[in-house]
């Protein structure tokens, strides 16, 4: 699937430009670090993907079921919802990902979903995947 | 377009303010993801909006409760009313007046009692639930009054409080608590029943009573008072003097206080008393109700703290204008649905330096002799101006009845008549709730007929026949003599409108027998000059002629007033009496061609008894018991002798029409509408006619 530039909303075409959560230095400037461009959508994302109910103050439906999820039985209908959960979050909140497709597998041995995320950056033709795994700690 | 550069602060909600910071960051072009949910510049300005909102709902809140008006906690709410020096009034407890006897055993030798503050009287509401009384102060003693074998001791009027008794003792110490004040804790609390006594040390004997300070322009520093304020938990905190404003309590004094908690309103209306402390061994007691218990109410809510306070302190604790007394009573005695005052110059004929109280209780018609005793001598006479005396006259109901029909159209409803009747019936109890019960209050014949139509919309057309009654007690084997006033002009009733009576009374005939009777009224035959027209204003009066009233009555009295030559009005002052026929001549006054004509009407009447014979033949039993005076509203009754109010009732009522369909009520009189009594009202519907 190509990324359907007509999709691309005519506010999305200046550079992207957040700062680091990790709350680094610059280690010239002393200035906390930058993401940009693709880096940053990435960075949004993942946040976004982590984000519970009532964590964004007055609004929360800016969430996931994720975390609660992962408390169910581990089985493909769970992982199911996981993807379902995860698709709906990103295309309500995040206008910049357009999601070529999303993978949720339940990894038994190591008690853990493993994801991947394809998907475009709307002002980018280039597809970027990411993976993760979801695990609960406790 | 907004201008960006600029941060608006004059948003205090959540989301207008991050959208302030979201519309500032547009212009700078470091950070450009604040507008994506995920984004960590984005959950930073969730962080900076929340605690913006936070500390300006917090600074609202602070500033909302600074000022009496906006402050929603009652802790805030007592703090403002304090600095207007007004105390919340704390719970009241119901209270009654009993009389109590004690019979002693024979084998005692006791001369002289007393009960002791606390006795304990037992009383049980309808729903069973129980409630003790307690005396609150030591009653005087009284002497044994020998009946026969038995000794009895009689207590009367003897004042009890419902509540439950509580004692608690605090040590003084000045290093860990310098400013002397002591939790009382409790909740509900009437602090009426509230007795402080200090003790110098644990080993003096002396205890000595300290009392509320009212007013801290007569306390000086020798003064055993004590100061009482709510707390912050519907508590109250008492404490003492700092030695310039009353006395301050040396180091290790021991302060005992004892009060009454209190179940407040629950306990109202209770009517029988048992005494629950045993006075003397092997004694019986016998208590019998003087009042029921009433004037129980909750603490003072926080609307009525809000409202009370600035009134206090205008009043500045000190009653001369009218609304001093309505408040100082309110704020006192909150038991009256109603209260009027009024000045003894308004009375007729003026009286000069009385001030009239009246007032209705919450949950009924009639002030008991000790809560008049108490409104007059506890509440008002201790702030009230030296040369006025304040007299308590007792709240005069006119009953409202009404005969009403309505016509309805059946297709436009799906009530039955009964349905409907009900319905009626709800919305006149509504009508007089919201525009009667009260001192000067009016009723608007439009208006009613208006609430009966405003029903249903099948009503289609009403009518209301409505009579005043009047009820008093007769007093039972003697001639006596009452007042009635119904404080509007009555209807002259000839035919079946005529004022009656009900129930029966019985009193005895020529012959001796005890006869079933009934009042009513005859009016004087129309026999006075009510007014008197000009048929011709005549000419050339220079001044007023004389009016020469001729016929066969006596006494009638007028003069005519002249305008530009003419007469332009009459003045009846005297309208006489006994006149069937009159006629007028002008005598005098220079000019010719005045034709004045007499209206002969009646403003007075008498009211007689009577009763039905052994064969149903109406028979007048006293031609004149009383009169009625129909201008002014007024029924005198005094040659009735009556052995028996009818069916084991006490009451006696007068039925009347108003004059006229609109009357108002002034200074005690109030109208009222006695939902409860299945006689006041009757219903008549009808269908229309198709």
């Amino acid at each position: 699937m190509a990324l359907d530039t007509t999709k691309v909303p005519s506010n999305i075409t200046r550079i992207f430009t957040d700062f680091d959560v990790s709350f680094t230095p610059h280690p010239v400037t002393g200035d906390i670090n930058m993401v940009t461009g693709t880096n940053s959508v990435v960075q949004s994302l993942m946040n976004l993907v982590q984000l519970n109910s009532y964590e964004k103050p007055f609004h929360p439906e800016i969430s996931s079921g994720i975390r609660s999820l992962l408390f169910e039985q581990m089985d493909s209908i769970v992982a199911a919802s996981l993807k379902k959960e995860i698709v709906i979050l990103i295309e309500n909140f995040e206008p910049r990902v357009q999601i070529i497709d999303v993978d949720v597998s339940p990894d038994y041995v190591n008690n853990q979903f493993n994801v991947t995320i394809e998907f475009y950056v709307l002002n980018n033709t280039l597809p970027i995947t990411i993976s993760a795994y979801l695990q609960r700690v406790r | 377009m907004a201008n960006t550069s600029q941060i608006q602060l004059s948003s205090l909600d959540f989301d207008s303010i991050k959208q302030n910071l979201i519309t500032y960051l547009q212009s700078q072009s470091q950070f450009q993801d604040y507008n994506f949910q995920g984004s960590a510049l984005n959950i930073l300005l969730d962080v900076l909006s929340y605690n913006t909102f936070y500390n300006a709902f917090y600074m609202n809140m602070i500033a909302n409760e600074m000022f009496l008006d906006t402050a929603i906690m009652r802790s805030s709410v007592v703090s403002q009313a304090k600095a207007l020096g007004y105390t919340s009034r704390s719970a009241a407890s119901a209270r009654a007046t009993l009389n109590v006897t004690i019979t002693r055993a024979v084998s005692d030798s006791t001369t002289s009692l007393y009960l002791p503050r606390f006795t304990q009287f037992a009383a049980q509401s309808l729903n069973g639930k129980s409630f003790s009384f307690y005396t609150t102060d030591d009653s005087p003693y009284v002497s044994n009054v020998s009946v026969g074998t038995a000794n009895t001791f009689t207590f009367n009027y003897l004042n009890v409080n419902e509540g439950t008794p509580v004692t608690k003792q605090f040590g003084v110490n000045n290093t860990t608590n310098p400013s002397q004040t002591f939790d009382l804790v409790d909740s509900n609390i009437d602090l009426s029943t509230l007795k402080v006594t200090v003790q110098n040390s644990l080993t003096s004997p002396v205890l000595t009573i300290y009392n509320l300070a009212q007013d801290a322009t007569q306390v000086s520093a020798n003064s055993n008072v004590y100061y009482v304020e709510e707390g912050s938990n519907l508590n109250y905190l008492i404490y003492f003097g700092d030695g310039v404003l009353g006395r301050k309590l040396p180091d290790q004094s021991i302060i005992t206080v004892s009060y009454l908690v209190t179940n407040s309103d629950l306990a109202n209306g209770l009517g029988t008393f048992f005494l629950q402390t045993s006075i003397l061994n092997g004694s019986t007691s016998n208590v019998s109700t003087s009042s029921a218990s009433a004037g129980g109410a909750q603490q003072e809510s926080i609307n009525s703290i809000k409202f009370s306070a600035p009134k206090s302190f205008i009043a500045q604790n000190r009653i001369v204008t009218k609304n001093d007394y309505i408040t100082q009573i309110n704020k006192n005695y909150p038991y009256f649905d109603a209260v009027a005052v009024w000045g003894g110059e308004n009375q007729s004929p003026p009286i000069f330096g009385k001030v009239y109280i009246s007032a209705k209780p919450k949950n009924g018609y009639t002030v008991t002799l000790d809560q008049q005793n108490y409104l007059i001598n506890d509440i008002l006479k201790p702030l009230s101006v030296l040369t006025v005396t304040a007299s308590y006259v007792p709240a005069d109901y006119d009953f409202l009845n009404f005969n009403v029909g309505f016509k309805y159209d059946p297709t436009q409803t799906n009530l039955s008549q009964n349905q409907l009747s009900t319905l009626v019936a709800n919305s006149i109890a509504t009508f007089c709730n919201t525009n009667l019960n009260t001192f000067n209050s009016s009723f608007a014949y439009s208006k009613f007929l208006g609430a009966i139509d405003g029903t249903d919309p099948s009503i289609q057309s009403s009518s209301a026949t409505i009579y005043l009654q009047k009820q008093f007690y007769p007093l039972l084997g003697q001639t006596s003599s009452y007042n009635l006033k119904f404080g509007t002009p009555l209807h002259q009733g000839i035919t079946n409108d005529r004022l009656y009576s009900s129930p029966y009374f019985e009193s005895p005939d020529s012959a001796g027998n005890s006869q079933q009777c009934y009042l009513e009224e005859t009016p004087f035959g129309f026999g006075a000059i009510g007014s008197i027209t000009i048929e011709s204003p005549g000419y050339n009066y220079t001044s007023a002629p004389t009016i020469q009233i001729q016929g066969d009555g006596l006494g009638a009295n007028a003069y005519p007033i002249i305008v530009n030559g003419q007469i332009n009005s009459v003045v009846v002052d005297v309208s006489g009496n006994n006149y069937t026929t009159a006629a007028i001549t002008l005598i005098g006054g220079g000019g010719t061609g005045g034709v004045l004509v007499p209206v002969i009407s009646g403003s007075k009447g008498t009211i007689r008894s009577y009763y039905f014979d052994t064969n149903n033949i109406k028979q007048i039993l006293n031609p004149n018991v009383g009169t009625i005076d129909y201008l002014n509203g007024i029924i005198n009754i005094n040659n009735l002798y009556i052995t028996n109010v009818g069916g084991l009732q006490e009451v006696l009522s007068i039925f009347a029409q108003p004059y006229n369909s609109n009357f108002a009520s002034n200074n005690e009189i109030i109208l009222t509408y006695n939902q409860n009594d299945s006689t006041a009202l009757s219903i008549t519907p009808s269908m229309i006619s198709t």
